[in-house]
């Protein structure tokens, strides 16, 4: 009978009266019918109108509760004659309450709308706690997103859940084309050597959270994170630093996300289905239509003139092998199908979902040599869940989680690549192809995942106070990707063709129990468990070339073939002591620590230990605080988490190859460190959260400062002593610090309209310490990792470029200048005024990474029907060099230029200016002069949402809603390159970022409608 | 029914054992790392090992000398590079720093490395016959030839003692070597080749014994002992050849410089000495593909606007680049003789290699003179004088086998002031070797001060 969040609930000391009393409504002695009457409505959202299944609605003074239906019924029986206060809750919303006066026999009907509230401090959490906790409890910030926060916008995957509503979150969209990975990043960066993505779970299970194969053709990976329907999704936790993420110990030092999926409620079928249409569509690329004709040669590959370029446009000539439609790009159509039912009984529920989906990309592929349509980018994709619950007893509960997707992606050969689209179109005649283009696309490159999750979580309440949790289960993903060119390709004209099959599983096995008693008038809450998690990756790489002739190929159909594999298992776990004190529920102290064991550290390591302690003090409970003024929680965290080194590091090896023409041979692999260990981020905290204006405004705000010691640094081993190449060790230091703070206005609140408004902003500057003794790491395409230097006259009187400063620019020579990681480090010129050769000095221009990151949303809702919702997003502070730019310009293509162009073609190279040659001059231009800051801000999102009135409905319908989506609508950037967000690496786990002519984001435009039934 | 403190009492054993089910997972066993796929240090250790160690030493030497010869051709103007690399950009225009030598510093090092180390790992290997064995006397090629290619690269040399586990390494103590001239790896690489030569004369394999020697020769050719280097030559046929070797076995025996021309077209042999004497010499095979009939690709280089003259030397991605051969033996006895004032001696030698491929024979203009460089390429076309004619000829007949740097420096080419095939020169002085890697100076502080950036 009861959902998750009470089950998490009960067993704690703290639990609320209104839990208190829908957990014991087995319990309750109804009072006879004839003096007693009925209390029924329906909990809906406040913001959207649909209904909450699972809402908690009680009578705490009768302990009588019971739990909304999967329509948001709910009908409270034998309630006795009287005025009684009915409170409804549910996670994420504000708890509501009503006086509702029964009259014997009757029925009294009293309605709720809740409010989303994703700060409420009642509202229960359970990521980075020990257990369930209370947000009054917790010290350290944690942001929430329920699917009422996304419900109506266009979200296609968990990335886009993130993007521009999670605070302190990053979500980069690397490339346009369909079924990319993104780049999510929380509290920017604070490894070196390793990965600063999120851990993620999906119902307390672990799952891969890294991208998958890395095509190395089209420069993009598929992200298994996005092979989860968002539809299934009921909220979202994300926690950010090592303060709040010390239970998770190694590892976690970038935050954890974690998703949980719907479940079942009591109650007949609930079925939704929403049917998606839209399209993929993409504008003019590249500058302005007016220096800029045909998008690079994309939009327009016949172009024959206009009043600016009569003739055609000599930098981009017809491309013989142009699209029908004259320009390589097209209107992509995507369709999505999804299907869910919740329902269950009392003691035992479920939620089961199917979703269908294709999806085109932008790209207009033609037909090849003989007239045959050529696979279309895009993706195909489907996903089956099925949840389920039972309570076996009433002090146990059971959940079974199972989750099944299939993603089948077709690529365009596209980045930082001879053979991509983009590279040889954009280059114009100076190309790889004879400006013969769509040979390129002769080439299939192919990827399919298999992603299987699936778990059990075991609750036991034996008694108040006393609560066990066990989560076990399985993430399985099955990854094939296929490279071809066919025989007579242009470029490998026999032919070649690449498959690689890997498959990672990672287990989980997680068990917390808390014990809660009343010590000396003071609240303890004892919590203690353990984790293990393995991680089992295995794979093959095949490659087979030069066919003897044409047809379908497989590896063994060329003339020289290789394989690969790889295997490799990594364990960790460890065990976690935690006690929390309250003091009269409104000051909570927590203490805990976190003890490691990892495969990759050193024999000689042995464990690592993680403590954390946080406050919070929820001073709007105390008598002194102004009355009505809100709600205010005043909290602090410290915590320390770490990342492992990889798996191989810690041990001196060799590898096998080959020489001598097939003959066995070694060479040194790695040197080894007995002592390797991992890094260790410590993290403070320190804020505040609260509400005002009876709840119409939420606002959070926090300073974290993070310190990571021990850094993994790949130092460089001795050249010259012959084990060549870097080893891990624990030298470096690196701190990041920030401040997050948003706040949430409800502006307008009337029957007819409401119009809800926030507002996002969140900063992460970093900043290298120490490299142990290394001065400067490359990451490639100049992104550096720098140690501080001392400040010298030359770098403190450089000149900056079009006014955009470099690091240490107006240093005091002798002060240290730290740099952010990663840096761009590129020759910018010194002398830009000068009519002469230009003169360069390297500069560290600014982060790789945004520093800041700001959002606006806002939800207009209509006559609690029609409703608008906005996302934007901005992001800042950061660099980003074009590759496009500089490469076109080298080979005196790029639009903006034509006038440098014309006149060293005329001649005049002596009359221009240093700045003009450095930009724009392809015997001298560098690249660091098309590394820019790539300050941007978006419309993520806006869709508009209409309810249909339920009259209007046959009566087997419910709801129905119908909504007109868009998504990546708009940028605004004063960055010259192809797209401030662009990378040509897509989600790959590198530190370095460039823009290299790869597919912009895209556009996508859908009409959706929703049938509840 | 149950008491609560029966309930928490059960409960609390429950917990506990779970607990203790979860802390296990610190037991070692656990978190034992499984790597199938890498070999440990010790189990190389054993006679039937000996073979692989060997192969490893020449499978070094090969993973990089490719690179080694694609970058010394670019920094040399030997070829022109055509393609989008930054790297390129640079090298054409005669830049090289501390930072661009890392990957060809590391690879020299390396192939160095796991032949001096393997010797003396061999020698130890019990059951394993070291003296007279042909294993050995491969093992003291590869270690000579590395050091000659070492000196003949490298602005300077570093010698580091080769870790152990009791000198672990950057983080542990290690045997830092002191910076020192390029003499030092010619000097280091003469015992390790006359015993090459005894081993292999030993164990019956003449074809190590003659790579030996002909490495003999360019190792005094590089210490400026033209005497030595003459009779160490002398010895060599004209036919003979050892050449590291090129394989499509696996991608890491694949010749580089064959991806980068046919594979890719980043560099071109247009307006180069080899594109300008014709493709017809048969040293210097190209491919002209701006002719469509010849079916290129594409007709220019990567960079859109160089006409692709595609090397045809080496036309698959499995053939060797030659390391030691007897027309090179031919022309350090010309040299010699040059040096010497013997101009006839010098011709002669120098037909003597044209003949073998087929060649008409040159005729000097009566003089010795001295290499003047020009636009063919950086060589001087027309001058028919002695130095004029052995720069051209050492050029052709070593074309792409990372040798040309080594001439220009030491010759002290006129090509280095400036020079330039399609695009110019940036500084006033070419770069002629590869400095001290950033690498090294990071963490070697006895050569931190030598490194620099242009």
């Amino acid at each position: 009978m009861s959902p998750d969040s009470i089950r998490r609930a009960v067993g704690r000391t703290a639990l609320t009266p209104l839990l208190a009393a829908v957990v014991m409504i087995g319990t309750v002695h109804a009072p006879l019918a004839a003096q007693t009457g009925t209390i029924t409505g329906t909990v809906r959202s406040a913001t959207n109108g649909q209904p909450i299944p699972g809402a908690q609605v009680a009578i705490p003074e009768l302990n009588v509760g019971i739990l909304a239906n999967n329509v948001g019924r709910y009908l409270l029986p034998n309630v006795p004659a009287g005025t009684h206060t009915v409170e409804v809750q549910y996670i994420g919303y504000s708890a509501v309450s009503a006086e509702v006066t029964v009259t014997v026999g009757q029925a009294a009907i009293q309605d709720f709308d809740l409010r989303s509230e994703a700060i409420s401090l009642e509202g229960v959490v359970v990521t980075g706690t020990a257990g369930a906790a209370r947000r009054r409890e917790i010290g350290n910030s944690i942001s929430q997103l329920n699917e009422d926060a996304f419900q109506s916008a266009p979200v296609a995957n968990v990335a886009d859940i993130l993007q521009g509503r999670a605070l302190g979150t990053q979500v980069l969209n690397n490339g346009g084309q369909v079924g990319a990975g993104s780049t999510i990043k929380l509290r920017g960066n604070n490894s070196v050597a390793f990965s600063n993505s999120p851990l993620v779970y999906v119902d307390g299970v672990r799952i891969r959270e890294r991208g998958l194969i890395h095509s190395d053709e089209a420069n993009q990976q598929t992200n298994p994170f996005d092979d989860i329907n968002p539809a299934d999704i009921e909220r979202v936790e994300v926690i950010k630093g090592a303060a709040a993420t010390t239970l998770y110990g190694t590892e976690a030092a970038g935050g954890v996300i974690q998703i949980f999926t719907k479940r079942g409620v009591a109650g007949a079928p609930a079925w939704t289905l929403t049917v998606d249409q839209g399209l993929n569509t993409l504008g003019h690329i590249g500058p302005a239509p007016d220096v800029n004709p045909t998008g690079l040669g994309m939009n327009n590959c016949s172009f024959t003139g206009d009043d600016n370029f009569p003739g055609g446009d000599s930098q981009f000539p017809s491309d013989p092998s142009c699209p029908a439609s004259g320009s390589w790009l097209k209107d992509g159509y995507l369709q999505s199908y999804n299907l869910s039912v919740r329902g269950g009984a009392e003691r035992m529920n479920y939620f089961m979902s199917a979703r269908w989906g294709a999806e085109e990309g932008v790209f207009d592929t033609g037909v090849d040599a003989n007239g045959v349509a050529r696979p279309t980018q895009g993706q195909e994709s489907w996903n089956l869940r099925g949840n389920f619950s039972f309570a076996p007893s009433e002090d146990i509960d059971v959940r079974f989680n199972t989750f099944y997707a299939h993603r089948d992606v077709t690529w365009v050969p596209d980045g930082n690549n001879a053979e991509g689209l983009l590279l040889n179109v954009f280059r114009g005649g100076s190309d790889y192809t004879n400006d013969e283009d769509g040979k390129l696309l002769d080439m299939d490159v192919t990827n399919i995942n298999d992603h299987f999750t699936s778990g059990v979580n075991i609750i036991w309440n034996p008694t108040d106070g006393m609560s066990h949790r066990l989560n076990t289960g399985i993430d399985w993903v099955r990854n094939e990707y296929f490279e071809e060119r066919p025989w007579g390709y242009f470029y490998v004209q026999n032919g070649d063709r690449e498959t690689d099959e890997s498959t990672f599983r990672k287990l989980t096995l997680d068990y917390a129990g808390s014990w809660a008693e009343e010590l000396f008038g003071v609240a303890s809450q004892f919590s203690f468990g353990g984790q293990l998690y393995n991680d089992f990756v295995t794979g093959t790489n095949g490659f087979g070339r030069d066919f003897a002739g044409p047809g379908a190929k497989i590896l063994d159909s060329g003339a020289i073939t290789e394989a690969f594999e790889r295997n490799s298992t990594v364990t960790s776990g460890g065990f976690f002591l935690q006690e929390q004190f309250g003091f009269a529920d409104r000051m909570f102290l927590t203490l805990g620590v976190r003890v490691d064991g990892h495969s990759a550290f050193g024999r000689d390591f042995g464990l690592e230990t993680y403590p954390k302690a946080s406050f919070s003090y929820v001073v709007s409970d105390e008598s002194f605080f102004p009355a009505g003024l809100g709600t205010l929680k005043l909290r602090g965290a410290f915590g320390e988490s770490g990342k492992a080194p990889g798996l191989f590091d810690a041990a001196r090896t060799w590898s096998s190859v080959a020489g001598d023409n097939g003959r066995p041979g070694v060479t040194p692999d790695n040197l080894g460190n007995p002592d390797l260990g991992p890094e260790r981020t410590r993290e403070w905290e320190i804020g505040f959260e609260g509400t005002t204006l009876n709840d119409r405004i939420a606002f959070e705000y926090q300073y974290f400062d993070q310190n990571t010691t021990d850094a993994l640094i790949r130092v460089t081993q001795l050249p010259s002593g012959g084990f060549v190449g870097t080893q891990l060790e624990n030298v470096g230091e690196v701190t990041n610090a920030g401040h997050e703070a948003f706040i949430n206005a409800t502006l307008v609140a009337t029957n007819s309209i409401g119009w809800d408004l926030g507002l996002r902003l969140s900063t992460a500057n970093s900043r290298v310490i120490d490299l142990g003794g290394l001065a400067s790491i490359n990451y490639g395409w100049r992104n550096y990792v720098r140690a501080p230097v001392e400040c010298t006259s030359e770098m403190s009187s450089g000149a900056s470029f079009d006014g955009n400063g470099f690091i240490g620019q107006g240093c005091s020579v002798g002060e240290m200048v730290y740099f952010p990681l990663p840096a761009f480090c590129h020759d910018r010129v010194q002398n830009p005024d000068e009519v002469a050769a230009p003169n360069y000095a390297e500069q560290c221009l600014g982060p790789t990474t945004p520093t800041h990151t700001y959002g606006i949303n806002t939800t207009v809702t209509l006559g609690q029907r029609l409703t608008f919702d906005v996302v934007g997003e901005g992001m800042g502070g950061h660099w980003l060099s074009s590759g496009t730019a500089y490469q076109n310009t080298r080979r005196s293509v790029w639009p903006l230029c034509r006038s440098t162009f014309d006149a060293i073609a005329a001649g005049q190279r002596d009359q221009l200016t240093a700045r003009e040659r450095a930009l724009c001059d392809p015997s001298v231009t560098r690249y660091g002069m098309w590394t820019q800051p790539a300050d941007f801000f978006k419309i993520r999102s806006a869709s508009m949402s209409y309810r249909v009135p339920e009259t209007w409905l046959p009566a087997d319908i419910r709801a129905a809603t119908v909504r007109l989506q868009g998504r990546n609508l708009f940028t605004f950037t004063d960055f010259e390159g192809v797209d401030p967000e662009a990378f040509e690496d897509g989600s790959a786990e590198v530190l370095f970022r460039q823009e290299y002519y790869n597919l912009p984001p895209i556009r996508s435009l859908l009409l959706s409608v929703q049938i509840d039934f | 029914m149950r008491t609560n403190r029966t309930n928490r009492t059960r409960a609390l054993v429950l917990g506990a054992l779970v607990a203790a089910f979860a802390a296990t997972g610190c037991d070692e066993s656990i978190f034992e790392v499984k790597n199938p796929g890498r070999i440990l240090d010790d189990d190389l250790n054993t006679a039937r090992g000996v073979a692989s160690l060997v192969t490893g030493m020449s499978a070094d030497f090969s993973a990089s000398y490719d690179d080694l010869s694609f970058t010394t051709a670019r920094l040399s103007d030997e070829i022109v590079g055509s393609g989008s690399y930054f790297s390129t950009g640079r090298y054409r225009r005669g830049l090289f720093d501390s930072e661009d030598s890392n990957g060809f510093w590391a690879g020299v090092q390396r192939a160095r490395w796991v032949a001096e180390a393997g010797l003396i790992r061999m020698r130890e290997i019990e059951g394993y016959q070291f003296d007279g064995n042909a294993e050995t006397a491969r093992a003291f090629l590869f270690a000579g030839l590395a050091n000659r290619w070492f000196g003949e690269n490298f602005c300077q040399t570093v010698f580091s003692e080769p870790y152990s586990d009791e000198t672990p390494g950057p983080g542990g103590e290690t045997d830092t070597g002191d910076a020192m001239g390029r003499d030092a790896a010619f000097r280091r690489a003469i015992p390790l080749l006359e015993a090459a030569m005894r081993n292999a004369s030993s164990a019956g394999r003449s074809d190590i014994a003659m790579a030996a020697q002909g490495g003999l020769a360019q190792v005094y050719l590089g210490l400026g002992d033209m005497q030595n280097a003459a009779s160490s030559a002398a010895g060599v046929p004209t036919d003979f050849v050892f050449a590291a070797a090129y394989s499509s076995n696996s991608g890491r025996e694949t010749s580089q410089i064959w991806n980068e021309t046919h594979g890719r077209h980043e560099v071109s042999a247009w307006m180069t000495l080899a594109g300008t004497v014709g493709a017809g010499d048969p040293r210097t095979p190209w491919t002209d593909c701006s002719d469509p009939s010849n079916g290129c690709p594409s007709g220019n280089g990567a960079d859109g606007q160089t006409i692709h003259f595609r090397q045809e030397k080496y036309p698959t991605r499995d053939d060797d680049i030659p390391l030691v051969k007897g027309t090179e033996m031919r022309l350090i006895e010309a040299e010699a003789a040059l040096a010497a004032g013997d101009l006839a001696t010098a011709m002669a030698k120098v037909n003597e290699m044209r003949a073998h491929h087929g060649l008409d024979p040159l005729e000097s203009d009566g003089t010795i003179g001295s290499i003047t460089g020009g636009d063919g390429g950086g060589a001087n076309l027309t001058s028919m004088s002695g130095w004029d004619i052995l720069d051209r000829e050492r050029h052709l007949t070593l074309w792409l086998e990372g040798r040309r740097l080594w001439d220009l420096h030491r010759w002290d080419h006129p090509h280095l002031d400036g020079g330039g095939v399609v695009y110019e020169a940036t500084v006033a002085r070419r770069a002629s070797c590869m400095p001290i890697a950033l690498d090294e100076c990071q963490v070697n502080e006895k050569v931190s001060s030598l490194c620099f950036s242009v």
